[in-house]
């Protein structure tokens, strides 16, 4: 990737009274879809939320697009004049359609001009499968529609920079698959960065990936070096490693072991990003005990 | 989709050439298809659309922004201002209430119900423009995000709501008898509590400043209702603190604006 990073970030920290969300990050974000993987609490949203300029940090520099993103205003503005953003969690205003809600959003980046405008939304509406029903109220559609939904004002004007937070919650695997469709396509031309705790939509969509831990920047790299770093510490056998990070019994009935010692009888096995990540989370995941 | 209209078919139908049964398929099928829709856009009368949809989003137009329209608000500023209308509640009881309380007032000529009429009538408007960033609230998030100017999009909102309460809430006043000079000079303490609302949402969420703003007012007309006398609160020398609240309301919001503060959250 040798284009010009879209966004750079130095010692980028974010506090909340005595809690670091975000601790001196120094990351550069470039063109295509980058993942940002993670346990909750790990800082991811709040580092989407000063990428967006959501939120100002506390302290550290932010560029985007080459502007200083947490400086003066009329930088800020011009910054926002290319970011599409899907935040974690969308609650709509009571009372709104799908196409009045996009309207809104598209007045608010700037889209003045009503004809252009209308079609613009329908447009985006037709990009996330909505097309169809642009005057259903709100409360009417489903919780995987309504993602739907707040994903289609991301896109609103094809911006630089789509930031994408836990996109694929509440869509089922068809929906999935046109979303990843959508992101790749877009992926091409712009950057698209996308959180999520799914490691198989990394797998499939991410040409790199970010891995934060505790409010740091844990991993920075390809998927294929994230996947390269559980080499040779995944085993699969008839009983579980011991030592191992995490070990499960698979459909087929074998056991299925992250890290620790193999024993003899234990064959190492293809890793997995979802292998890599767990690997890499290591006793901070144990600790919390989740899926023991 | 197995099949899409053929051009000429689509030609038919826009000219109205097609008979009923057909035009009734090829209907069905837009609905759902995206690339013949695409494709028929090329043989609609743009004239036609245009007056169809102006229409159409006329008829979406919440009611108060109707008048406004006319008034020459531009369609952009009136979406803006839509959304915050689909939270009518709260702007419709307190109407309500001001008639309800006015009604009283002249039924029973008494303090009690000039009093209530001077409690709830200032708080109109303040209910109102922070009743906008309630409706709006659950997507700040998204808001702050995008390049609008958030300064004119709080203004756009007081002022909106101001020239759709004030108005109606003065009539009321005048028209009923009891109320008098009264339906006047709430005004005064409607803009200073307005302002002081505004510089409160640059701090704090909408319904803890409705909250405060109203347990103040409250305060102070109660103080003047128990000293038997409402002109406290609404003579010459009252009047004029309320305006001084007013200038120091304004002075201290472009402050927090010029210091990234907009209500309503981060510039």
């Amino acid at each position: 990737m040798n284009s010009p990073p879209v966004a750079v970030t130095r010692g980028l920290t974010k506090r909340y009274g005595a809690t670091v969300a975000l601790d001196a990050v120094d990351l550069s974000i470039g063109g295509g879809v980058t993942g940002l993987l993670g346990p909750n609490g790990a800082g991811k949203t709040t580092l989407i939320r000063l990428l967006t300029t959501a939120i100002a940090p506390t302290s550290g520099d932010l560029t985007v697009f080459g502007l200083p993103a947490a400086g003066a205003l009329k930088d800020r503005t011009e910054v926002r004049r290319h970011l599409g953003y899907l935040p974690q969690e969308v609650s709509f205003p009571r009372g709104m359609t799908c196409f009045r809600f996009v309207d809104y959003i598209a007045v608010l980046k700037e889209w003045t001009d009503t004809r252009r405008r209308h079609a613009e939304v329908r447009r985006v509406l037709d990009l996330v499968g909505l097309g169809d029903r642009p005057t259903k109220p709100i409360r009417a559609l489903s919780g995987g529609q309504r993602r739907r939904l707040a994903l289609s004002q991301s896109l609103i004007g094809s911006p630089r920079l789509l930031v994408l937070d836990e996109p694929t919650t509440g869509l089922d695997p068809e929906q999935r698959a046109s979303l990843r469709g959508l992101l790749s396509s877009f992926g091409a031309s712009g950057a698209v960065l996308l959180a999520t705790h799914q490691t198989e939509d990394v797998a499939a969509l991410c040409e790199r990936v970010i891995v934060m831990v505790d409010g740091g920047a844990r991993f920075d790299g390809t998927v294929a070096e994230l996947v390269g770093t559980a080499a040779g510490h995944v085993w699969l056998g008839d009983t579980e490693v011991p030592g191992a990070i995490r070990s499960w019994r698979t459909g087929t009935g074998q056991v299925r072991s992250i890290g620790g010692t193999p024993p003899a009888s234990a064959r190492a096995a293809e890793p997995s990003v979802e292998d890599a990540y767990l690997l890499m989370l290591g006793s901070a995941a144990v600790a919390s005990g989740v899926a023991a | 989709m197995s099949w899409h209209c053929d051009t000429d078919l689509l030609r038919r139908y826009t000219a109205g050439a097609a008979d009923l049964a057909l035009a009734a398929s090829v209907e069905a099928h837009l609905v759902s298809c995206p690339e013949c829709r695409a494709e028929i856009a090329a043989f609609a009368d743009a004239a036609v659309l245009d007056r169809a949809w102006a229409g159409v989003t006329e008829r979406l137009q919440p009611t108060p922004l109707r008048p406004l329209r006319r008034l020459g608000l531009r369609d952009a500023d009136a979406v803006l201002l839509a959304v915050s209308q689909s939270l009518r509640g709260p702007w419709v009881f307190a109407v309500a209430a001001v008639l309800l309380f006015a009604m009283s007032a002249s039924v029973v000529q008494s303090p009690l119900g000039r009093a209530l009429y001077l409690l709830v009538a200032p708080l109109v408007p303040v209910v109102g423009v922070v009743a906008s960033f309630a409706a709006t609230d659950p997507i700040t998030e998204l808001t702050t995000t995008t390049p609008y100017p958030k300064a004119r999009l709080a203004l756009l909102r007081a002022v909106a709501v101001s020239v759709t309460t004030v108005p109606v809430v003065t009539v009321l006043g005048a028209v009923i008898p009891g109320i008098g000079w009264l339906s006047i000079a709430w005004i005064g303490p409607g803009l200073g509590l307005t302002l002081v609302a505004l510089v409160a949402l640059t701090w704090w969420p909408p319904n803890p400043v409705s909250a405060t703003v109203s347990v103040a007012w409250t305060a102070v007309v109660l103080v003047a209702y128990r000293h038997d006398d409402l002109t406290v609160a609404t003579r010459v020398e009252a009047q004029l603190v309320y305006l001084l609240v007013a200038a120091l309301a304004a002075l201290a919001l472009a402050a927090r604006i010029r210091a990234a503060h907009t209500p309503g959250g981060y510039a």
